[in-house]
């Protein structure tokens, strides 16, 4: 099994055959709309979400083929699969010998990772060159945006550049050594480009270390992920790395123009039926739309669809089923409307991250691994 | 982009909406303005543009005005039009692939009517040029890595498949211990511009790449690019053996055959054109849909063949007619194309000096008798040999040197 293998039947495992395989495909390389989002939080994998950015069609469709191949698992009807025993112990023995991405929040972190990514390595390579008297390099980064950032950063600092070459080298080595810091820096560090010195490649890291090239991307984006936490808790030790970070908004998600509209009718207090006699469209097509607005929006308060203890009693079934199937919950809460279900899920879930269900089992591990790379 | 002019802007879809709209307010600010085709064809550009006096309008890789040149985008025609509408200031049309045809199409889409033109001979000297035939796809791979181990880096290997780069990279890279990498378009781009880096560093010995790597490559030291399977054409095949010895120091291209291996861009070529019922499909739909990569999973086709039928869609009368009239001038442009690959055929299965079949494709004619010229006039491979064999690269240091190296 391969640790793209393995991350795709941990996602096969918690959608749990509720949603097709496109819908993981979505997962993974984080198409913001309001199915996949919905997804990631009702089934607790929006910890996954946008990890795999890059990951192409036909990569993913081979890697199911494999694992139907394997018998790790069976297609249930058109396009949805569930795990195999056979597959569920795989998968437990997997990342019982396998590295774990205990940090990584996809939902949460990495629009903004992948921009710190970007502004700290074209500043790297700028002070390292900047610093050998190189004037004139071809940058890692090509996003204008970037460019424009680390340009007006450069301003800013005018001749205090030298000064800021130290204390950036000195506040990476203090990101590195900290207690809690998830694995070795290499995978991190190695990346980043200088004078006369190019990063490596994320399969350039996976060869050298032996493994394949989805776990060299996991390790990366494990460690940004658990840096952007840690240098945000700690502004004060790492006031550099804070300012690359600082400004960047985890990427608003644009509701649909439809949504914008039942948003506005919300707004003005208008009732979900109302709404719907006014736009002249379907209630349940209002109801998508809301929950739309509820994940979109962290303050959204739901309780005028679902009055509180109606909320505390789907939430406590929700936890004591320990799964988050519709239909069960609603056999539970007769007296709830799946709408209001959903709702609560979406809102209550927020973040959790089933996924992290194996963390437990694996803090041990990561532990040696960490160990082993000192 | 290395060296000096800092008045330059580059307007693309990758300038963000901010930026973009200053720089259109701002363009005469400007002495260098770097911009597709696609994006002159934008109201708002070409507006800003008619605010400044043009004083020299270059249009680069020209050859791609030409529906016979390689990379056809439909975009080029009309810059013919756009270049009027400017006034017509003096034009620069650069291409290293002019053949008699392309460079009366440059002149038919620019408008120009007795440009100069200065023509280079396609030849170039310090290139050997060979062509080894192999009985199978094995005996290639045997072979491929007997050159790998034996002539001088830095080198590029072509292939046609983005796997087989991948897998052939891996396979020999852990047979030979070198530096090799794969790169192709399969990669996210901050992995392949890395690759890129690397090799002008001289940190990779090899880039195992598909066609989509060395434009903009200049690197001045490459000493061999090997293909190792059939370029789609002499234009491609010479301007990817053209990225060895820019130094002007002895540089060889070597290209790989098997009989048989025209049936890989053959193949390719009848993927490209789109069947008369997509191109109706299209007539349908195009229309219809959101965005262009909702109707090229609509309709089943690629975004090349999706730009190509847009242009036809607002070039072409659109008339009961429009989808025969296309798949009519698209069947013409396939035709041209397997006389491109049949040229490429007869270069590798040439009884006569290779470097004269490069340059009669261009219809060169004058003689080009040198020492080490081709395998066919006689070649000794020794000289493009490395001179000694290097150790093993030394393990990559770890994270504290590494960091200590940046700073």
């Amino acid at each position: 099994m391969t640790y793209l293998d393995a991350i795709l039947l941990t996602c096969f495992r918690l959608f749990n055959g509720d949603r097709s395989r496109s819908a993981i495909y979505h997962l993974l390389t984080g198409k913001k709309t309001s199915q996949t989002i919905q997804d990631a939080h009702l089934y607790g994998v929006s910890n996954l979400f946008q990890t795999l950015p890059a990951l192409s069609r036909f990569d993913f469709d081979s890697s199911c083929q494999k694992l139907m191949d394997d018998k790790l698992i069976f297609i249930i009807e058109n396009n949805r699969y569930k795990v195999t025993s056979e597959g569920e112990n795989q998968l437990e023995a997997y990342y019982e010998k396998h590295f774990f991405p205990l940090h990584v929040q996809g939902w949460n972190y990495q629009d903004r990772a992948m921009v710190f990514w970007k502004r700290l390595s074209l500043l790297v390579q700028t002070l390292s060159n900047i610093y050998h008297n190189e004037r004139y390099f071809y940058p890692v980064q090509r996003d204008p945006e970037i460019q424009y950032w680390v340009r007006g950063i450069f301003l800013t600092w005018g001749d205090r550049r030298n000064k800021k070459i130290k204390s950036l080298h000195s506040e990476l080595m203090q990101l590195c050594q900290c207690s809690g810091f998830p694995d070795r820096p290499d995978f991190f560090i190695h990346r980043l480009s200088g004078y006369r010195l190019i990063g490596m490649t994320t399969d350039q890291l996976a060869k050298h270390f032996k493994m394949d090239a989805a776990e060299a991307h996991f390790r990366f984006l494990n460690i940004v992920h658990f840096s952007i936490n840690h240098i945000q808790e700690n502004p004060v030790s790492y006031p550099l790395l804070n300012s690359v970070i600082e400004g960047i908004a985890q990427e608003k998600v644009i509701l649909t123009s439809s949504t914008e509209k039942t948003k506005e009718y919300v707004s003005r207090g208008f009732s979900l039926s109302d709404i719907a006699a006014a736009r002249k469209l379907k209630e349940s097509t209002i109801e998508d739309h809301i929950i739309e607005l509820a994940l979109m929006t962290p303050s959204f308060a739901i309780d005028r669809y679902v009055n509180e203890s109606l909320q505390e009693m789907i939430w406590s079934q929700a936890l004591n089923l320990n799964h988050k199937r519709l239909r069960e919950i609603k056999i539970h809460v007769p007296e709830a409307s799946y709408f209001q279900i959903r709702l609560v899920l979406v809102t209550r879930g927020r973040g959790d991250g089933k996924w992290k269900d194996y963390s437990s089992k694996n803090l041990a591990l990561n532990h040696s691994e960490k160990a082993k790379g000192k | 982009m290395v060296r000096g002019e800092k008045s330059v802007i580059a307007i693309n879809s990758f300038l963000p909406f901010k930026q973009k709209r200053y720089a259109l307010n701002h363009l005469h600010k400007y002495r260098f303005i770097f911009i597709s085709p696609e994006m002159l064809a934008l109201d708002e550009v070409k507006k800003a543009l008619l605010t400044c006096s043009i004083a020299l309008f270059v249009v680069d890789e020209a050859h791609c005005i030409s529906q016979w040149g390689p990379d056809f985008r439909p975009d080029y025609l009309s810059l013919g039009q756009i270049r009027e509408e400017l006034g017509s200031p003096v034009t620069l049309a650069l291409t290293a692939t002019a053949t008699p045809k392309i460079r009366e199409d440059i002149r038919t889409a620019l408008k120009m009517k007795t440009p100069d033109e200065w023509i280079y001979s396609v030849d170039r000297p310090n290139i050997s040029l060979k062509v080894e035939t192999a009985s199978s796809f094995t005996e290639k791979v045997h072979i491929l890595k007997q050159y790998i181990s034996t002539l001088k880096a830095p080198g590029i290997v072509y292939f046609s498949s983005k796997r087989l780069a991948d897998e052939l990279a891996d396979e020999i890279n852990s047979a030979l211990s070198k530096n090799i990498a794969s790169y192709h378009a399969g990669l996210d781009q901050e992995q392949r511009i890395l690759i890129q880096q690397q090799f002008l560093h001289n940190q990779l010995e090899w880039v195992f790449a598909t066609s989509a790597f060395g434009m903009g490559v200049n690197k001045e030291n490459i000493r061999t690019v090997i293909h190792f399977h059939l370029p789609s054409s002499m234009e491609s095949f010479v301007q990817e053996i053209g990225r060895a010895g820019r130094d002007n120091k002895k540089s060889i291209s070597i290209l790989l055959y098997s009989k048989g291996d025209e049936q890989i861009p053959i193949n390719l070529l009848e993927l490209e054109r789109p069947s008369l019922r997509q191109i109706n499909d299209f007539k349908k739909w195009h229309r219809k849909v959101d965005t262009p990569a909702d109707l090229e999973e609509k309709i089943g086709i690629t975004d090349i063949q999706n730009r190509v039928l847009q242009y036809y869609i607002s070039h072409e009368r659109n008339d009961q007619y429009w989808a025969d009239t296309v798949f009519n001038k698209m069947t013409d442009r396939l035709t041209e194309k397997y006389v491109k690959i049949s040229q490429i055929v007869a270069y590798a299965a040439s009884p006569v000096c290779r470097r004269r079949m490069v340059a009669e494709s261009f219809y060169e004619t004058k003689e080009l008798q040198q020492p080490q010229c081709c395998d066919i006039c006689g070649l000794h491979l020794k000289e493009f040999e490395m001179d000694e064999v290097f150790e093993d690269k030394e393990n990559i240091a770890d994270w504290k040197e590494r960091l200590a190296l940046l700073f």
